[in-house]
């Protein structure tokens, strides 16, 4: 009489490819939260990139010392999100000559599941500069 | 009743299981791609705007940059710089890799697109006088201008070249239009002389190199020497035509030998006119570089259609 079951190959076979798939079942959320994470990163750079060029189209004597808001429509795609940036005068450790130099420094602070995501854009413009 | 199906169950299961395998690794592989994707370009971003940053200091008057010329520790991005030395240097002059009495290296400009105009000082650009005293004017009265990119061997320029000078008591003008091909250019240009452009006409300069104006590294398409060249040369302008790409030109000073010392090294040299900076910008691990050449007091193109003076113009 031939016993009716399954053998032991079957079964850990079954096992195995099971618990693969939980496993990656178990992380297609935490994947799909790193798309859109990545997603986001790309898009703040995008913007704070633009903060940027826009800066350097203004003639250097128009660049005002100061800190404002960044207005760009594509913010509002980024969770709980907000940028500015600052115009100052370039650090006296850096420009030992007292060049006419202005840094400009753009931040973005936006949400990632509730956890406070940042990018940094550092840069120089100068008189008579690039694009000026 | 004989199961004659036995099996089959697991066998589907395998096969289901297996499909969601594929799925769930692509969706990891992906993301996993992404975050490093995102991650690098904002990097990029950093070390590109760091770049930046070291040209602008670099350009600015009086400055001094190096290797980490710009630090912004705040978010890891550094540049260094370098280049900013006056070119092409006068050999035997401190800094310059040519020795006293060497030939001085070309002057190359970036690539000209075709009707645009590059400037070549052969005066002292910084002489308080009127007119301005003269540089170069070598024993052999001659000069050495290379056009062209060997790269486009179809795209052949053509070179109108404006030589102006003082000759005593105002200034004058002298122009060549040089052309390689003209049996192909329509219609026929009048006035052109032709120059055969093959043999000893490469000047190569190295990409690496920042003290080069060069955009890249060069074989030119024609060398032309120009002769007669008159006492009191102020500046050479030139234009290229008939080309559909950017193309380079360089020009080089043909002095050379053991009597060009003293204070006017003798006219052999031409000027220092230009500064080539190159600036590589780094963040983590991405680096950007950004190179700029700058030259000094270049009169605008539509000056060709004007007239210099030494005194005042009356109508």
């Amino acid at each position: 009489m031939k016993p009716s079951g399954f053998s032991l190959i079957e079964l850990l076979l079954v096992i195995i490819v099971i618990g693969t798939s939980v496993f990656l079942l178990a992380n297609l959320p935490n994947a799909l939260n790193l798309i859109s994470k990545s997603n986001h990163l790309s898009l703040a750079r995008e913007i704070a990139s633009k903060q940027i060029e826009d800066k350097r189209s203004i003639n250097y004597v128009n660049l005002v010392l100061d800190t404002s808001d960044i207005s760009d429509s594509r913010l509002s795609l980024l969770p709980s999100s907000s940028g500015t940036v600052v115009v100052e005068n370039c650090d006296v450790a850096i420009c030992t000559n007292s060049e006419h130099i202005k840094k400009i420094i753009v931040t973005i602070n936006w949400k990632d599941n509730n956890k406070n995501q940042t990018i940094n854009l550092e840069t120089f413009i100068g008189e008579g500069g690039i694009n000026q | 009743m004989i199961k004659k199906q036995t099996g089959q169950v697991i066998l589907a299961l395998i096969l289901i299981m297996t499909v969601a395998l594929a799925i769930g690794l692509s969706v990891v592989q992906k993301s996993l791609v992404d975050v490093s994707t995102s991650t690098k370009v904002e990097e990029s971003s950093r070390a590109f705007s760091a770049a930046e940053a070291g040209i602008e200091k670099a350009l600015q008057p009086g400055s001094t940059c190096g290797a980490n010329c710009i630090s912004f520790s705040e978010n890891s991005s550094k540049a260094d710089v370098a280049g900013g030395n006056l070119i092409p240097c006068i050999p035997g002059s401190p800094g310059c890799t040519e020795i006293s009495g060497q030939q001085q290296t070309p002057l190359e400009y970036p690539p000209l697109a075709r009707e645009e105009v590059a400037h070549f000082w052969l005066a002292d650009f910084t002489s308080t006088l009127n007119p301005p005293s003269q540089f170069y004017n070598p024993p052999n009265h001659t000069l050495d201008v290379y056009w062209g990119d060997s790269a486009f061997p179809s795209d052949k320029a053509a070179i109108e070249l404006t030589l102006v000078f003082y000759n005593g008591t105002k200034y004058d003008f002298k122009k060549w239009y040089l052309d390689q091909a003209s049996a192909i250019r329509n219609p026929p240009p009048i006035g052109f002389d032709t120059v055969p452009c093959s043999g000893d006409n490469i000047i190569t300069s190295t990409v690496a190199d920042p003290t080069t104006c060069a955009s890249s590294q060069v074989t030119y398409q024609c060398k032309v020497t120009l002769g007669s060249l008159p006492p009191n040369m102020m500046l050479l302008r030139a234009r290229l035509l008939y080309n559909t790409n950017s193309q380079p030109l360089a020009v080089q000073a043909t002095g050379s030998g053991g009597s060009c010392t003293g204070v006017t090294y003798n006219g052999c040299y031409i000027p220092p006119q230009a500064r080539a900076i190159t600036s590589t910008g780094a963040s983590g691990e991405t680096q950007r570089k950004v190179k700029v050449c700058q030259v000094n007091k270049v009169v605008p193109p539509y000056f060709d259609y004007a007239i210099f003076s030494v005194g005042a113009i009356s109508k």
